[in-house]
């Protein structure tokens, strides 16, 4: 095995694991602080796709302003364990065993799945991520989504003023 | 093109309005103006050449279905902004605000009939999704509309998530976002399973927006929670776009996903029928009746997927506009009552007789009751599905027992209007507000003398 | 042309109607509109009676294979013109009484008209399915506005029944519609349909449920004793004289011809079906204390037993049933003149609050006895031919059908006839004790109705002559 399938696999069990810790932990603090551990473990991946830029743009963006965001919310809330509403056991139940049953299902159809059996990322071969490549494709191939994008963050930003405007 | 890049810029010029103009009615104007501006651009980019011309490397394709339907939306919003626009502006304090929102809808709804790759599919809902959350949410005072924001929201973000998921797993696949590329590549056998899993979430996402059973559950507090003008809105140029995504989408793939797909299809119809139909008969609120009704119509629409021909796109299209029209209606009568119950309609016969006159053909109209648009509506759907497969006849039977269920919830507010003794209480009805309820009535009659009034522009 | 005017002539008046505020006008003009209709149907059958003008075919919905064609007749015949009979008769007969809303009652039942004539005329299955339905949509307004107290849940029950009928056929129109070579709706491409027995099997039901909601056939029957004793007076006219018979036409012209096979399996169930209602029905009429009730179970077993001969599947038999349609329909329209004309005068229907008004209605009585002989077809009365083709079509299918069926007719002697002695004999009470003889208008028409009851019982050869095209072609075809 070489070091960079170990690196593979040590954050591959980093991210489920810290995925099922923001799932997990009773106060939200925690899983907030657990989820920028995903985006850590994810952003590591994204180095072993060569693709430097998106990790430290993902690194900056989710883990820096984002999860900053919700930090500050969640304090600002004050949510603890005593605010938590309380959960009923039967829908505790229920909703394992319809997670369950999904969990299942995917698990079982991603074994099945031939094509990708026996198949690892591939390190270190694509250039995508770089950020001159991913200039060009931006600008030159996604360039009318790119653009329509706009609307969609116009639309929030009128949103926003329309919700958070005192009368 | 005309119509997406229009309708943003007319959201951008909304937006500026309100800086000008304090005056509401100026304000609505402005977005009547737009809107046949919009209409009459959609028009030149269909039947003559001129039309922006962007290099959209294959990631829109427009063919007469998409324009033809934007075209449905864009007339169903301008009838919509001219019978309730006064409405609109009391919802809140910004309405310059509201109208901008509405053109971003549309702008989503024009990707939508026009989207030839997933990363627009993408776009598209999502243009569409977020002002609606807003729009929601815009009566701020007021907690059940708060609610129905949230709850729309997180709903809709976990549908989001799901269409994404589904779209990565079709990328995985294929190796490409664009629908004929991928269309192409997993017909081919080894790339079997993720496929037709990527579809089957986006399926179950689509199905959210359109609220098919068992994706409905926020249908009926989002309806019924957010406020009434929007609620219109939502009901019917939103949901009727989210059925032309899902027909682009599905239409021709349903046959090569395997045989499971034969049988999920006519499940999630007959439970979106059942779910829509059974709760709506137990309802005291017409709106919240007029919400499980379109759950029920939703069951219709999904006809359209069942089998691809050349019924099936004609009768969405003709379901669309039959819907809309009918729903906008509806509403717009329904705003302007002070008791949103079935008993708050008792007795509108006597004091408003032409309102009650054109409520009554909008009811028979969703009822399916020929002579009608809705009738076509779904006689084409039904059509459709018997033409390629005379083995669907018990669906079909099953879809029209149903069509009787719904007579009975729809005809109950035709029996408070004319049967029963009341005082149903209106606020203030203008001569434009009848006017445009009976040119409503008018082209739903049309139509369902000859539905070949409106389809001959789709062939034109 | 004349099919058209047929349509068109109570369709427009019916329109127009809508917008007269005055009850006078609404009630003469629609009078005069129906006597137009009815001037026109005499003249499609002995002026214009060539085919280019008793048929009419133009392009409607071209792709989708439905064409506006439209034709005059065999059975057509004779059902639009007792549509085009009843209908002056009824507004002729009831024009004493008066209607809130006037000009919508008028407008409504002028729609109704145009809907029967169309149903009677189409010879195109969805055009036929669009008329059956406009038929139906005025019909509920009006039990539903001008009804009895119970009229809304009634009305409505009356409504969800023939609704749920009328989608089913529609189901089945359409499967037949790409079942057919050419893709089209029109009779005669569903007349040269062969089906496989199968799909023979499932449709015919489809078509069978909704045509035995309407006539209607046991079990299918409980919408109509209280939709008629709900409605007004004029609409159970309209609907026991004319509407019922669209059932029993469709089945004779849309049904029995294209389903033969399904027929040749299902008739022995759905003669037991028939028999069974024609004896409930007599049972359940000779119970009833509503003269309303009464007449509208009598008219159960009627048309039951019609339904049985159609099934019998035999030239005789058939040609009963083609001459007990218009007699019936005459006969009970009647019967509903002299009910109306004692809950108008007397304001009650209770047979037990009735009793010898044949001292004060000497005309009346006489007239009342006649109808009522009529209807347990009684020699020289009009329905005693019908009913004896019938039956004898009905014994050479069965001995044992005919003889089960032949109860019903003992039975119907002993409600009609109770009938009339409560109502008109035994001493007089105290409701009855001012009680004066019909108006003249009524009397009028009840003589003329009279008069067409003896005469079809004597000589009934126009009635075979009117609709044996039909019945020709009917035994041609298989």
């Amino acid at each position: 095995m070489s070091a960079i399938q170990i690196i593979f696999w040590f954050l591959s069990a980093l991210a489920i694991v810290s995925a099922l810790m923001v799932l997990i932990s009773k106060n939200p603090v925690h899983s907030v602080l657990w989820l920028i551990m995903v985006f850590f473990a994810i952003s590591g991946h994204y180095i072993l796709l060569n693709a430097q830029f998106l990790a430290i743009v993902n690194l900056i963006v989710y883990a820096g302003a984002i999860m900053v965001l919700f930090l500050f919310v969640i304090m600002l809330m004050n949510l603890n364990n005593e605010s938590e509403p309380q959960k009923n056991v039967w829908m505790r139940l229920a909703g394992a065993v319809s997670g369950g049953c999904l969990l299942m299902i995917l698990v079982s159809l991603v074994r099945q799945a031939i094509e990708i059996n026996n198949k690892v990322a591939e390190m270190k071969v694509g250039d995508i991520g770089l950020i001159g490549n991913l200039g060009k494709a931006l600008f030159k191939d996604y360039l009318v989504p790119f653009e329509i994008s706009s609307v969609l963050f116009l639309s929030a930003m009128v949103g926003a003023i329309v919700i958070g405007k005192k009368n | 093109m005309n119509a997406i890049i229009l309708s943003a810029l007319l959201g951008v010029v909304m937006m500026f309005a309100s800086v000008f103009t304090e005056n509401k009615i100026a304000i609505r104007n402005i977005a009547i103006f737009g809107l046949l501006i919009l209409l009459a651009s959609n028009l030149l980019n269909i039947y003559t050449p001129y039309s922006f011309n962007v290099d959209l490397h294959n990631m829109l394709r427009f063919d007469s279905f998409g324009l033809f339907f934007n075209s449905i939306a864009i007339v169903s919003t301008l009838l919509y902004v001219i019978l309730s626009g006064s409405d609109i502006v009391k919802v809140g304090n910004y309405p310059a605000e509201y109208f901008a929102l509405i053109f971003f809808v549309l702008c989503g709804v024009t990707i939508l009939s026009s989207y030839n790759s997933l990363l627009m599919l993408f776009l598209g809902v999502e243009i569409m999704s977020i002002p609606l959350y807003i729009l929601t949410g815009s009566d701020k005072k007021n907690l059940k509309s708060n609610e129905a924001s949230l709850k729309y929201f997180l709903m809709g973000a976990f549908s989001t998530g799901i269409m994404l998921m589904g779209i990565a797993l079709l990328y995985g696949a294929s190796g490409n976002f664009n629908l004929e590329m991928i269309r192409e590549k997993t017909s081919i056998a080894e790339f079997g399973i993720l496929a037709p899993l990527g579809l089957l979430l986006i399926f179950i996402s689509l199905a959210f927006k359109v609220s098919a059973a068992p994706f409905h559950f926020w249908t009926p507090d989002v309806y019924d929670g957010a406020p009434s003008v929007f609620t219109s809105f939502m009901a019917t140029i939103v949901k009727t776009a989210g059925f032309i995504a899902f027909v682009k989408l599905f239409s021709l793939r349903m046959a090569d996903l395997g045989p499971s797909y034969a049988i999920i299809l006519p499940v999630i119809i007959i439970a979106t029928l059942l779910v829509g139909n059974i709760t709506a008969v137990f309802q005291q609120s017409v709106k919240r009746m007029l919400a499980y009704s379109s759950i029920a119509q939703a069951g219709f629409m999904l006809f359209a997927l069942y089998t691809s021909n050349d019924l099936s796109t004609e009768g969405i299209l003709l379901y669309a506009a039959a819907y809309s029209i009918a729903t906008i209606g509806i509403f717009g009568i329904l705003i302007k009552m002070k008791d949103y119950t079935f008993d708050g309609y008792n007795g509108l016969a006597k004091k408003q007789p032409l309102v009650a006159a054109t409520n009554t053909v909008f009811l028979l109209s969703l009822a399916g009751i020929p002579l009608t648009a809705g009738f076509f509506a779904k006689y084409y759907m039904l059509a459709s599905a018997l033409k390629s497969n005379g083995s669907a006849l018990w669906l079909v039977i099953v879809a029209v027992l149903f069509a009787a269920v719904s007579v009975y919830y729809y005809f109950r507010v035709i029996q408070a209007m004319y049967f029963k003794d009341g005082d149903a209480e209106t606020t203030e009805i203008d001569g434009t507000f009848k006017f445009v309820l009976v040119v409503l009535a008018l082209l739903i009659i049309l139509i369902g003398i000859n539905p070949s009034i409106l389809l001959r522009w789709y062939y034109f | 042309m004349i099919p058209v005017l047929l349509i068109l002539i109570p369709l427009l008046s019916g329109l127009v109607t809508f917008f007269l505020k005055d009850e006078k006008a609404a009630k003469s003009w629609s009078l005069l509109a129906s006597v137009i209709t009815l001037a026109v149907v005499f003249s499609g059958l002995f002026i214009y009676n060539h085919n280019n003008e008793t048929t009419f075919d133009t392009e409607w919905l071209p792709n989708l294979g439905s064409r506006f064609s439209l034709a005059l007749d065999g059975m057509g015949k004779m059902l639009t013109l007792l549509t085009a009979i009843s209908f002056p008769v009824v507004f002729a007969s009831t024009y004493k009484n008066s209607y809130k809303q006037s000009g919508s009652f008028y407008g409504l039942m002028l729609l109704t008209q145009a809907g029967l004539m169309g149903v009677f005329l189409a010879s195109d299955a969805l055009l036929f399915y669009f008329f059956w339905e406009l038929a139906l949509i005025p019909v509920y307004f009006l039990c539903s506005i001008w009804g009895g107290e119970k009229r809304i849940a009634v009305t409505f029950k009356f409504f969800i029944y023939t609704f749920i009928g009328s989608l089913l056929m529609l189901a089945g129109i359409l499967f037949l519609y790409f079942q057919t070579a050419d893709h089209s709706f029109a009779i005669k491409s569903l007349y040269n349909l062969h089906l496989s027995a199968k799909s023979q099997n499932t449709v015919f039901w489809l078509f069978f449920i909704a045509f035995a909601i309407k006539m209607p056939i046991f079990p299918l029957h409980t919408w109509q004793p209280d939709t008629y004793e709900q409605s007004p007076t004029a609409v159970t006219m309209i609907l026991s004289g004319v509407m019922v018979k669209m059932g029993i036409f469709a089945l004779i012209r849309w049904l029995i011809p294209i389903f033969p096979e399904a027929v040749a399996n299902f008739s022995t169930v759905i003669i037991i079906f028939s028999i069974i209602g024609m004896i409930y029905a007599s049972q359940i009429a000779i119970q009833q204390d509503d003269i309303k009730r009464l007449i509208a179970y009598s008219s159960i077993a009627h048309i039951g037993l019609m339904c049985a001969a159609i099934f019998a599947q035999n030239k005789i038999g058939l040609e009963g049933v083609m001459i007990q349609m218009f007699n019936h329909g005459i006969n009970v329209i009647g019967l509903w003149i002299v009910a109306d004309v004692i809950e108008q005068q007397l304001g009650t229907r209770k047979l037990s609050e009735l009793g010898g008004l044949a001292q004060k209605a000497p005309t009346l009585a006489i007239l009342l006895v006649v109808l009522s002989l009529a209807n347990i077809a009684l020699p020289l009365t009009n329905s005693f031919v019908g009913e004896f083709l019938m039956f004898i079509g009905l014994f050479q299918y069965n001995i044992w059908a005919a003889a089960i069926a032949g109860v019903s007719i003992i039975l119907a002697a002993v409600y009609t006839l109770n009938m009339i002695q409560k109502i008109f004999y035994g001493n007089t009470v105290s409701l009855t004790d001012n009680a004066v003889d019909a108006k003249n208008n009524v009397q009028w028409i009840l003589i003329v109705l009279v008069v067409v009851v003896i005469v079809l019982g004597v000589y009934p050869q126009p009635l075979i002559n009117l609709t044996k095209d039909t019945v020709n072609t009917f035994f041609v075809n298989r």
